[in-house]
């Protein structure tokens, strides 16, 4: 193995001893986050969405399963499961929409597993997840038909999304939807930042799970994302510093 | 014996994981073809995948105008063009002129029509953000994003050269500098997250894929 | 003697009143014994061969008892297991004709509520009149009636205690049962009460204590424990009206334990006399008010007069309807022959208050019910009617005409279109140019023409707008140079998007598809396609898009077209340019597919927005990118450089327009917002 593979493994080993420490320390040692406001605020949306009996929906990106796009897209899958499990009873249970399809396939499956936890099975629609088109801008062009005819109240963006994005968001705004926004691109970010009621900074998508309890995993994840966050700023200090005092080249 | 299928899959999936990654850090060669080996399947997966995700299209559609459910009127324009274009492109193929046709006169124009209708929501956006959304970030914001287009725009008012220059050379170290360190520290705890996010599927703890 | 009161409607009566007169409610309880008895009871009944302990409440077996004893007859033995047939000589007496006496298992029962047929129960239809026992018992009180001097009063009277104040005795009959062979139902009315002679008017005073149960004591208010002495009770004397209860309530007399309680024969009573308990003796329903006092002052504490609640007092009927239960005699009464009192006389009937519809005879109830009460129950009402109202759905309200989004989207497009169709206002040309790109100019110029270049198109439809103007700057000078290209795309729509461009450009530079261009097409599989496509490019794409049909027909491959004939690996290319503008396809390309192309340099042509995300690699101390071209501006000045004026340069004063109006109302925006806080905080 190459120089790069090692330090490569290494890396990899030292998250994943993190993350199981984490695991582990997860009772004994309850993790405290900061408060986002967006997550905060997405539980009492659900809440009033649930009794007033509209729909939650989730949209999982445009990205594909594979690379690094897929991550915020798994994110809101956790997130699906989360939430179709609190709205399972609802009149209008939750829809995902995607622009892959084999991410359609995996929303049905998170959904179908979702309602066999609660047991409620019988209420599950493979039409709950769905591909919506194959191509984003074909994505954003079928939005705001389901928002529209779907009541929806509550429109979760949690995915890999480009510079149309700022449409989704646009669309659920003017259905008065209460808009959730999160994704990996920056450039995408920076648009919700502007149109999105709720926009997630940052890697603020990737804490979805574990602001939203589905998991101890989750939580344990989140807290070696931020230990590894802290290690590396202290390694681009100190090598900035070691830069300009000439130690290291 | 569902509990048991579940466990069938976690295991492949978290098989074919490893052995993915693995052939990232392991130069064997038998590990690198069967890497090789499961991307083809990916690939070939993506595709039929894509097929399982049309039906579900058709069905979604297909239902909305048999229910005559709200806007199913859209549905049935969506089923109708989607015929007329996998006809067209079976039986002439889809690098003929028909193709290209459809292509440039119909789906063109909508998503640059999109496009620009992106850039109205935007502006529009701009517009509100500081009513809705008073504080200092939403002041930084629309301040840097006012001064970028100032300085990627054309010149207005000619004979300001030195001005011009100060300004486009402002522009680019805010964008080069500010916003490209910027993006870099989100991008390193995107990693984060998305390897988090890997290490979880492949720990088998989060299972997207059903069971 | 004072007025009585009504138990039921508490209403005054006159003391004599056996009924009331305003409701027909009894005024003096009916005697037990007399009416319901089939054998008498039986004291010290054995039970399994054991003598049962004798409650104290069996005052009346006592005071027969005593009675036989003053007789001068022997105690029955209650300790032996009585002989088959062979019974004492008490219950000798009063045993029935014709039927044994036994001794019954039921210590003590009333064996009126005996079936017929069981032992010591009635006979059953038994028309013949009381038994034998029963008339003895009923001239023995004659006798002593005769021997007191009393007369014409009933034993109910004498319990009272006051001699001579008695009325005759109402004869008390019971409505026929419908189905019998009775007369008609008889209206409730006070008739004179025929009760059986025997009846002591009084108790006497020396009659042998027979206690009453303590049940009885205790719910006549008097508090006699149980095993003291069967002392005869006092009736209390009539006392004072009782006083107003404090709350101002109606007062009601207490059915027991008041003055009227029955007066308790002094120490013995007569032979055959049965000591009633307090609840039943009518002298406890006369003189409701004289009670009070006595009660209160008894040193036996009695029941507490009843104060009725407010919604209980609306509750109480005006006019009841009550039927008027007539005792008839003996001989009247008819005998019950279904059920488990069959045999029994004196059986009340149970249809016609319970079963029997019946209309009322006497007015209808009314309740008294307050506004408030009228106004919750309508409350209620309504509540439950809203429950059954289905509520229309209320349609959306239509969207207003959002003002803003219009009038922005309408200068926009003045703004755009304006230097299009009248050809002002014109922008100069950008005089500065990027730093990268006179690099990437002579990195252009600078490439091998034998060796093909790669053109990758992945960016959306959308995107063209932008991207085409960019992209063309930097194809137009490769087909100046002369170079073979080969597109491929890893999206959809990309071999689509790569034919208008060729197609608009190959023939301004004389290059024939097939010979100098060549398109590999569709490539699925996003990331993983490029790794594929990197390490071994003839594998991941086999055929090749729109050939030419000669080759098609040849069955010719793009690879095996002039343009890629010797090119196998990616590093084979002279030059790899990713056309995109997403960040995530140029860092797939930069990260993944750079290490398999050797020194081929890979440029990037970005949309604007990309360009901080793709930078770093270009400025990298190891480049990943070796040149990149990004926005209108950047194709600008490469147009200006070569000499030509491109689709950059057609787009220019549009764009400016465009940008200089989304300025102004950004701006505006700003300044709208600011202002807003402003006022809002002066108001504040």
């Amino acid at each position: 193995m190459t120089g790069s593979a090692w330090q490569g493994l290494a890396a990899l080993a030292v998250f994943l001893g993190l993350l199981l420490l984490f695991a582990a320390l997860g009772r004994r040692s309850p993790a405290s986050f900061r408060p986002i406001p967006a997550f905060e605020a997405l539980g009492r949306a659900i809440e009033r969405a649930v009794e007033a009996g509209q729909r939650v929906h989730i949209s999982l990106g445009t990205g594909s399963t594979v690379g690094q796009e897929s991550a915020p897209a798994f994110a809101g899958l956790a997130a699906l499961s989360s939430i179709a499990r609190t709205t399972s009873m609802s009149d209008r249970p939750v829809v995902a929409t995607t622009g892959d399809a084999a991410m359609a396939i995996l929303a049905r499956d998170t959904l179908r597993s979702a309602y066999e936890s609660v047991g409620a099975a019988e209420r599950y629609e493979p039409t709950a997840g769905r591909l919506l088109a194959p191509t984003p801008f074909s994505y954003i062009a079928g939005l705001p038909l389901v928002l529209a005819t779907e009541e929806v109240a509550v429109h979760m963006l949690t995915g890999s999304f480009g510079v149309e994005a700022a449409l989704a968001a646009d669309f659920g705004e003017r259905e008065n939807a209460f808009v959730i926004a999160g994704t990996d691109d920056v450039q995408s970010q920076a648009l919700f930042f502007a149109t999105a009621e709720h926009p997630l900074i940052g890697e603020e998508v990737f804490a979805t799970g574990a602001y939203l309890e589905v998991g101890g995993l989750h939580t344990a994840s989140l807290r070696t994302q931020d230990a590894l966050r802290w290690a590396i700023i202290a390694l681009i200090l100190g090598g900035t510093l070691l830069s300009t005092f000439g130690v290291l080249r | 014996m569902r509990v048991r299928l579940s466990a069938l899959w976690a295991a492949v999936a978290l098989a074919a994981g490893l052995f993915v990654l693995l052939g990232y850090f392991v130069q064997l060669k038998a590990v690198q073809d069967l890497r090789l080996t499961f991307l083809h399947w990916a690939v070939l997966l993506a595709g039929a995948a894509l097929i399982v995700g049309l039906v579900n299209l058709v069905s979604v559609h297909w239902r909305k105008v048999g229910l005559l459910e709200e806007g199913w009127i859209y549905s049935a324009v969506l089923i109708l063009a989607l015929v007329i274009t996998l006809g067209l492109g079976l039986f002439f193929g889809p690098d003929n002129a028909v193709a290209l046709f459809i292509f440039s006169n119909f789906q063109l124009p909508v998503e640059t029509s999109l496009m620009a209708l992106l850039a109205v929501s935007l502006v529009v956006a701009g517009f509100r953000l500081v009513s809705r959304r008073r504080d200092l970030y939403t002041l930084i914001f629309l301040a840097t994003a006012l001064f970028v287009m100032v300085g990627t725009a054309p010149w207005p008012l000619p004979g300001l050269g030195t001005f011009e220059v100060v300004v486009r050379d402002l522009r680019a170290w805010i964008s080069q500098v500010w916003a490209a360190g910027g993006a870099r520290g989100i991008l390193l705890g995107v990693a984060l997250g998305a390897t988090a996010t890997g290490l979880r599927v492949l720990l088998g703890t989060e299972r997207p894929y059903g069971g | 003697m004072s007025e009585q009161r009504c138990p039921m409607c508490s209403r005054p009566n006159p003391p004599e009143a056996h009924e009331c007169w305003h409701c027909g409610a009894r005024l003096t309880p009916l005697d037990p014994g007399g009416s319901a008895s089939g054998s008498a009871s039986q004291p010290g009944s054995r039970l399994g061969g054991e003598r049962q302990p004798v409650p104290p409440e069996q005052d009346w077996l006592d005071r027969i008892r005593a009675e036989s004893e003053a007789a001068g007859e022997p105690e029955p033995d209650f300790t032996a297991e009585p002989v088959t047939g062979e019974l004492p000589s008490w219950l000798e007496e009063m045993k029935p004709e014709g039927s044994p006496p036994e001794a019954g298992e039921e210590g003590g029962r009333v064996s009126a509520f005996k079936a017929a047929g069981e032992p010591g129960g009635m006979e059953a239809a038994d028309e013949s009149g009381p038994p034998e026992w029963l008339r003895r018992i009923r001239a023995r009180e004659e006798e002593r009636a005769q021997d007191t001097g009393e007369s014409g009063q009933d034993w109910l009277s004498g319990l009272r205690g006051s001699p001579g104040a008695e009325p005759e005795p109402e004869d008390v009959s019971y409505p026929p049962r419908p189905g019998r062979d009775m007369a008609a139902p008889r209206p409730a009315a006070p008739e004179s009460r025929d009760l059986p002679p025997e009846r002591p008017r009084e108790r006497p005073a020396a009659a042998s204590q027979e206690a009453m149960p303590s049940w009885l004591r205790q719910a006549g208010g008097q508090d006699a424990p149980p095993g003291q002495d069967r002392a005869a009770e006092q009736l209390p004397p009539s006392g004072s009206p009782p006083t107003t209860p404090p709350f101002g309530l109606p007062h009601v007399q207490a059915l027991i334990g008041e003055g009227g309680a029955g007066e308790a024969p002094l120490g013995g009573k007569p032979e055959g006399e049965v000591d009633l308990p307090d609840w039943m003796d009518a002298a406890s329903l006369e003189g409701p008010a004289e009670a009070l006092p006595a009660a209160s002052e008894g040193e036996d504490s009695r029941l507490a007069p009843a104060t009725l609640p407010s919604w209980l007092e609306a509750m109480r009927p005006v006019e009841t309807f009550r039927p008027v239960v007539q005792i008839q005699t003996e001989d009247d009464q008819a005998v019950e022959s279904a059920g488990p009192l069959a045999g029994l006389r004196g059986v009340l009937i149970a249809e016609p208050l319970v079963a029997m519809p019946r209309t009322a005879t006497v007015g209808s109830m009314q309740l008294a019910v307050s506004e408030r009460q009228y106004a919750q129950a309508e409350l209620l009402h309504r509540m439950v009617e809203d429950e059954e109202r289905e509520v229309q759905a209320s349609r959306r309200a239509r969207p207003q005409l959002n003002f803003i989004r219009w009038a922005v989207a309408g200068v926009l497009l003045f703004a755009t279109a304006l230097p299009v169709l009248s050809g002002s206002p014109r922008f100069s040309l950008p005089s500065l140019e990027p730093r990268e790109l006179g690099s990437l100019f002579t990195l252009i110029d600078t490439l091998p023409a034998e060796r093909p270049a790669l053109l990758v198109f992945d960016y959306e439809p959308g995107y063209s707008g932008e991207l085409d103007a960019v992209g063309e700057a930097l194809i137009e000078q490769i087909m100046v140079r002369g170079i073979p290209i080969a597109t491929m795309t890893t999206r959809p729509t990309g071999s689509l998007l790569a034919m208008r461009v060729i197609d608009r450009l190959g023939p301004r530079h004389d290059y024939v598809p097939g010979e100098e261009v060549v398109h590999l097409g569709y490539l699925s599989g996003g990331a993983t396609a490029v790794q594929l496509f990197s390490l071994r490019p003839r594998e991941a794409i086999l055929q090749g898009f729109d050939l030419p049909e000669d080759m098609q027909e040849a069955g010719i491959t793009a690879w095996d077209t002039p343009v890629l004939r010797g090119v196998t690996a990616l590093s084979d290319f002279s030059l790899v340019t990713v056309i995109t503008a997403g960040t995530e396809t140029a860092r797939v390309w930069a990260e993944q597919a750079k290490n398999y192309m050797g020194q081929t340099p890979l440029v990037m042509v970005l949309s604007a927005g990309a360009e901080p995300m793709v930078r770093p690699y270009y400025e990298a101390r190891e480049p990943r990118v070796n040149g990149i071209l990004t926005g209108l501006p950047a194709a600008t000045a490469y147009e200006r450089r070569m000499g030509q004026e491109g689709l950059a340069a057609q787009r220019w004063n549009a764009f400016g327009t465009a940008m200089l109006a989304s300025e102004f109302i950004l701006a505006a925006g700003i300044a709208y917002g600011l202002v807003q806080w402003w006022m809002a905080r002066q108001e504040r």
